[in-house]
């Protein structure tokens, strides 16, 4: 059979052919009447922090494993993660919003792991502040000269960052050790020198010329060093004692806080025995107390005038002291010193409980005596400045004033703000060239790549936990692993890309494009779960005028 | 064989890609034949057996969505209850085939061949073929593939429960290679892919809606004339020649019979043995009922020797008349027909005896009594 | 392109960047079910066509001639859903193409009413599609009325307050179970990371696969727009709506374990159907909850 199969003469009409058309056409976002709009606020923990560092985004970039990405955040606000790693007091961790959640994000061993990762890769990371330093400066001998009086934490920050912007800086250290109270202060058991000894000489890699045995009034004269350089600052800190202000506290025996410290850490004196009484209840008393105690005293007692509740050192450092054993008297206060030749005994009286700043009134009829044969005097230290420079009433480290031609005087730390601590110390040091940079440097041409961040200009309320959304992270507790625990930050207040808003949004509205996320404003209806969702709470719906525009405020 | 198992052969011979049907008598015979050639492997077709006559339906549009060549079939109650999906098959225009096999729908339960189910969707977008014995049934549905696939527009062939559902007559069997050369090789390929984004069936406005309408009737219109074409290639490769509509009789007959299905085969044996016999006597069989061949129609019909028309329905439009009585009426409305039009209604599925042709005759001879313009069956 | 890596710490999971859903459709602002297709749509990608049965979503994949979705949308009558889908599948099959996904994407009257029948049929059948339900517990498209999905207490304006609905939801999962179907799962769009692992489970088993993702609607709950997420995650984290997967109709697998399930008021609260609850009847509730999730954890082997 060969039969073609006849093809049909009839054609059927069919229904119109759809042709679609995406619906990106349709313009949604006109049905919006609140718009999300990003705003970055101060982390709790950024709100406590001495050094107002971003921590949520050097947190952030170690979440991801990006150390030099965390190394440059870091170093904006901080040269030296390594030591605070170790010796803050970690103020931060106190409101962190991850202790509404499960515990507080464990920011200070975070913090010590980039330093650590710092110390030993500041050479390979081709982001160290030598290298920046020959980038700027090129082969540029007229570069500003600075002299730092002083290589305490405030001085050698001052260094770090005055370096990095290309001058030259020479740092005079009165001790035969650089590092100030880092060196002489701080415990060991706080701050390993090894940590510190590297720090220093990666400075002094960087350029930074470290003088140490050349004290102030004994080596050189002020006015000396102002020929020798285009600006001046004075790190003296604040190691001058006042006296114990009680009959007898000439006897030999008694000691500043600050002395015995250094003392005992520059291994001057080599033991310490029988029994040491501390009076104060600061930092430097709970130091020198642990550090008496741990160097073969055969008892410390800590004799603080007021109760315990309201003692100012910091309850890390009280721990310390209750670990070396030290006994603490609370509501006491020190009538008098006896000994012929030296310390024997002391009278102490009991005083009612008063809070910081109240007067302590005694208890009549409450004194006793305590036999002991050393007492520390910490009850509080003022600033070491010269007394030919003034400081302006707010206490803030700026420019002073000028002494001869051409030369800036300023000075920072401890110095102007009287005794603080490391974090505060490396902030003043900090503000102090950022300060001088304005009047070396024309700073717009500089670049802010090379400034340390300023300060932050107001201290806003930090983000509330309600704001935030932490449904969105498991409970999870602390780990040892830095990017582990990074990774529980709450990043509160600062974006950090998560993504959260994109992942949420009904409208395809967010995009994410080249690590980070917009909104097209054609799409968005304004429904706010963006804002809702935010883990960070940095999103809000607000009324929004011009509905034109790109309103992402970073 | 009988009608069931000449549909069921027919069916594997148009290579049926996808059957899917839910078991209602009289047409259970016909799933079961499909299942024992599906399970045996003479079927090499898919055959899914569902739990409702809605899901079967649905499954073929879900299927001919896709491509694929499909059949079913039901009955009465199964049929009604596919309604929504007949609407919706014949608005996408797929080429579904469907045999629907005469019964009665209820209430009451009844298994008789009445022919409400299958009219009762005459506005569903189907084409509509009725058929008279097992040889047309098997024919029907082979050609039926040919016609949906050509138009766009699925196609019912419909025939009585029982009486050809369960009769034996002999068929003489179409060969495969006679199919498969009267019918294209199944489709091959899917219509869409996901990796070409479309939309079928998408909520639409009234102006689209009215376009879809619209290209569905015109389409019908077409229908007619392809089906001739289509009668013609069968007859080519078969031997067997189907009109559209069956005309028997004189050219000038007084009396000419309408009927369809079962009815008009009966009607047509009966003829001689009518007064007047078959010099006075004609028959006019509906086989392609939606769309009616119009001009084939009118053209037999308005001749002017006829005198009385008695148009046979096994069905009715309650409270208007028997439904294939109102569409000749229509249809001859302002043509030279000059005859008188009556009705012998059968509905309920009245088995149509020589006698009780005689007596409707006696009555139709007798002016019609009352208002009522209805000879009724049942009353006979 | 690629995953977007950020999510590593959150719930969320790592969510694929590729987006198949468009913007520009008309959801409502805030529309649950929009984020569940979204999500869905990133695992299904351009291998699987939808069909899609009288719902929210006719609407949202884009009246004629709009078009939302990347792929081929499928329209089909309200009941005939998983009938349709399975036909595609076969027809498909039939015509050569094994590995196109069909999947079916019904809101709760499409499944739980209308569509029960045609599901069951399907599912007994293990015809090899996923039947994918987002549950706004209510007919919404047609503006709140009361479907068997919706709870008990809640208004609709079919069962308007204070003669709020007095019976249960039905438990679609038990349902579903009870075919012996080799997945069925829940989900909800405040845990996409497990909704797409749901997802791409189902993409790699073959036969009848279920997914019941709840969807709050604001319009239809009467809840702010900016909670539709954390309602959907109260949902979870109150055991109202538990996550898990069962096998076979057999193993059963909690895939998310809130510890302490937080109190239920903070889930009606917000949401304005659920108004007229009196304390005695949230206490109901409780019960009811309580019993389901022991019950849930003992099939999972967890009590």
């Amino acid at each position: 059979m060969k039969m073609q199969m006849p093809g049909s003469n009839h054609t059927f009409p069919l229904s119109p052919v759809i042709e679609t058309i995406p619906t990106p056409v349709n313009k949604t976002g006109l049905w919006r009447f609140l718009t999300p709009v990003r705003k970055e606020l101060v982390s709790p923990c950024r709100a406590l922090c001495p050094l107002e560092s971003k921590i949520p985004l050097w947190m952030e970039e170690i979440k991801k494993g990006n150390w030099e990405q965390a190394w440059q955040v870091m170093e904006q606000f901080n040269p030296f993660p390594a030591l605070t790693g170790y010796a803050c007091y970690q103020f931060c961790r106190s409101q962190c919003s991850r202790g509404e959640w499960d515990e507080p994000v464990a920011i200070r061993d975070v913090e010590k792991a980039l330093g650590l990762w710092r110390q030993k890769n500041y050479r390979s990371s081709g982001l160290a502040g030598g290298q920046k330093k020959k980038q700027s400066t090129g082969e540029k001998t007229d570069a500003p000269r600075i002299i730092i009086v002083g290589s305490g934490p405030a001085g050698l920050s001052s260094a770090y960052y005055l370096n990095r912007m290309g001058t030259k800086v020479t740092v005079l250290e009165k001790e035969p050790v650089a590092g100030g109270l880092l060196a002489t202060g701080i415990p060991r058991h706080r701050l390993p020198r090894e940590i510190l000894e590297k720090e220093l000489l990666i400075l002094q890699e960087e350029g930074i010329v470290i003088k140490t045995g050349r004290e102030m009034g004994r080596d050189f004269l002020l006015k000396d060093l102002t020929a020798d350089c285009e600006a001046l600052l004075l790190c003296v800190g604040a190691g001058e004692i006042n006296p114990l202000g009680v009959p007898g506290d000439n006897l030999p025996g008694v000691i500043g806080a600050i002395d015995f410290l250094k003392e005992v850490h520059l291994e001057s004196r080599p033991v310490v025995s029988g029994v040491v009484l501390v009076i104060g209840g600061g930092n430097a008393a709970v130091d020198a107390s642990t550090v008496a105690a741990l160097s073969g005293a055969e008892e410390v007692i800590l004799a603080y005038r007021r109760s315990e509740e309201v003692m100012p050192a910091h309850p890390e450092e009280v721990k310390a002291a209750g670990d070396a054993n030290v006994k603490f008297l609370f509501n006491v206060v020190l009538d008098e010193i006896h000994g012929s030749g030296s310390v024997e005994k002391v009278t102490l009286s009991r005083v009612r409980p008063a809070e910081r700043g109240e007067e302590v009134r005694r208890i009549s009829g409450s004194s006793f005596t305590l036999e002991c044969q050393m007492i520390i005097n910490a009850t509080g230290q003022k600033s070491s400045l010269p007394g030919l420079v003034s400081l302006p009433e707010s206490g803030e480290a700026k420019a002073v004033g000028f002494i001869g031609e051409g030369c800036s005087v300023s000075a920072a730390g401890d110095a102007v703000t009287g005794p603080s601590n490391i974090a505060a110390a490396i902030f003043s040091g900090r503000q102090a060239a950022l300060n001088l940079a304005g009047v070396l440097f024309n700073t717009s041409e500089l670049g802010e790549f090379l400034l340390p961040a300023p300060a932050l200009e107001k201290k806003d309320e930090p983000v509330p936990f309600e704001t935030l959304n932490p449904y969105l992270y498991a409970h999870r507790e602390v780990s040892v692993l830095p990017e582990k625990e990074a990774a529980r930050c709450f990043s509160c207040g600062n974006c950090n890309n998560c993504g959260v808003c994109w992942a949420f949004c009904p409208e395809l509205a967010m995009v994410y494009e080249k690590g980070v996320y917009e909104l097209q404003l054609d799409y968005c209806k304004g429904c706010g779960i963006c804002a809702a969702e935010c883990p960070t709470g940095v999103l809000f719906m607000e009324e929004v005028s011009d509905s034109g525009t790109q309103i992402n405020e970073r | 064989m009988n009608g069931n198992q000449a549909a069921a052969l027919a069916v594997k011979l148009s290579r049926v890609q996808v059957v899917c049907a839910y078991p209602i008598t009289p047409q259970t015979s016909l799933v079961e034949n499909i299942a024992e050639m599906w399970a045996t492997g003479t079927f090499p077709g898919e055959y899914i057996s569902v739990e409702s006559e809605y899901s079967a339906l649905s499954y073929l549009v879900g299927a001919a969505y896709a491509g694929a060549r499909t059949f079913t079939a039901t009955s009465c109650q199964g049929l009604a209850y596919m309604h929504e999906l007949l609407h919706w098959a014949g608005g996408a225009r797929l080429p579904i085939v469907m045999v629907n096999v005469n019964r009665t729908l209820g209430a009451p339960w009844s298994l008789e061949p009445d022919q409400r189910d299958s009219l009762s969707q005459r506005d569903t977008g189907w084409i509509q073929l009725y058929c008279c014995d097992v040889q047309e049934i098997m024919d029907t549905v082979l050609l039926s593939f040919r016609l949906v696939e050509e138009a766009k527009i699925p196609c019912m062939v419909v025939y009585d429960g029982f009486s050809l559902s369960h009769t034996y007559e002999v068929v003489e069997l179409p060969l495969q290679e006679q199919a498969d050369l009267f019918l294209s090789p199944p489709p091959q390929e899917a219509l869409f892919h996901p990796s070409r984004p479309q939309t079928i069936q998408p909520v639409t406005d009234y102006r689209y809606m009215a376009r879809v309408i619209q290209a569905g009737h015109r389409a019908m219109l077409q229908v007619p004339a392809a089906l001739e074409e289509i009668n013609r290639s069968f007859a080519g490769i078969f031997g067997r020649d189907y009109p559209l509509a069956e005309k028997t009789g004189p050219e000038n007959a007084e009396t000419i019979f309408v009927a369809a299905g079962a009815v008009a085969q009966t009607v047509k044996s009966f003829l001689p043995l009518l007064d007047g016999g078959v010099e006075k006597n004609g028959l006019l069989r509906l086989r392609l009922f939606k769309p009616l061949p119009e001009e084939e129609i009118v053209s037999f019909l308005s001749r002017e020797s006829i005198k009385s028309l008695v148009v046979i329905d096994r069905n009715l439009s309650m409270g208007t008349g028997g439904i294939f009585a109102q569409e000749i009426r229509a249809l001859l409305q302002g043509t030279s027909f000059q005859g008188e039009i009556f009705e012998l209604n059968l509905a309920g599925g009245i088995d149509l005896t020589l006698e009780l042709l005689r007596k409707s005759m006696e009555k139709i001879g007798a002016s019609p009594a009352g208002d009522e313009k209805i000879i009724w069956g049942v009353d006979l | 392109m690629g995953n977007v890596p950020v999510f590593k710490e959150t719930l969320l999971g790592n969510l694929p960047q590729e987006e198949y859903m468009l913007s520009g459709h008309n959801a409502c602002p805030g529309c649950g079910a929009v984020l569940a297709v979204r999500y869905m749509m990133k695992v299904l990608q351009d291998k699987a066509v939808i069909v899609i049965p009288a719902s929210c979503w006719s609407i949202i994949s884009g009246v004629n001639p709009l078009r939302s979705l990347e792929t081929v949308v499928l329209h089909c009558p309200f009941p005939a859903a998983a009938a349709v889908g399975s036909g595609i599948r076969k027809g498909l099959q039939a015509v050569g193409d094994l590995q196109t996904q069909v999947v079916v994407l019904a809101g709760d009257g499409g499944t739980f009413d209308i569509g029960l029948q045609g599901l069951s049929g399907a599912a007994e059948r293990n015809e090899d599609i996923i039947f994918v339900c987002y549950d706004n517990e209510a007919y919404m498209n047609t503006g709140m009325q009361k479907s068997s999905a919706t709870p008990y207490g809640s208004a609709s304006t079919t069962t308007p307050a204070p003669r709020v609905k007095q019976n249960p939801k039905k438990d679609i999962m038990k349902i579903m179970a009870a075919h012996q179907i080799p997945y069925a799962a829940t989900a909800t769009i405040a845990f996409p990371g497990d909704l797409i692992a749901k997802v791409r489970r189902a993409m790699e088993i073959r036969g009848f696969r279920f997914l019941h993702i709840l969807a709050p609607c604001p319009q239809g709950w009467g809840s702010p727009v900016e909670k539709t997420v954390e309602l959907s995650r109260l949902a979870v984290l109150t055991h109202v709506f538990p996550l898990f997967e069962i096998q076979d109709g057999k193993q059963y697998r909690l895939t998310y374990h809130p510890e302490d399930p937080l109190p239920l008021e903070e889930y009606f609260r917000p949401q304005r159907r659920f108004a007229s609850l009196e304390p005695e009847q949230v206490e109901l509730v409780r019960e009811n909850v309580a019993y389901s999730w022991e019950e849930l954890c003992r099939k999972a082997g967890i009590l």
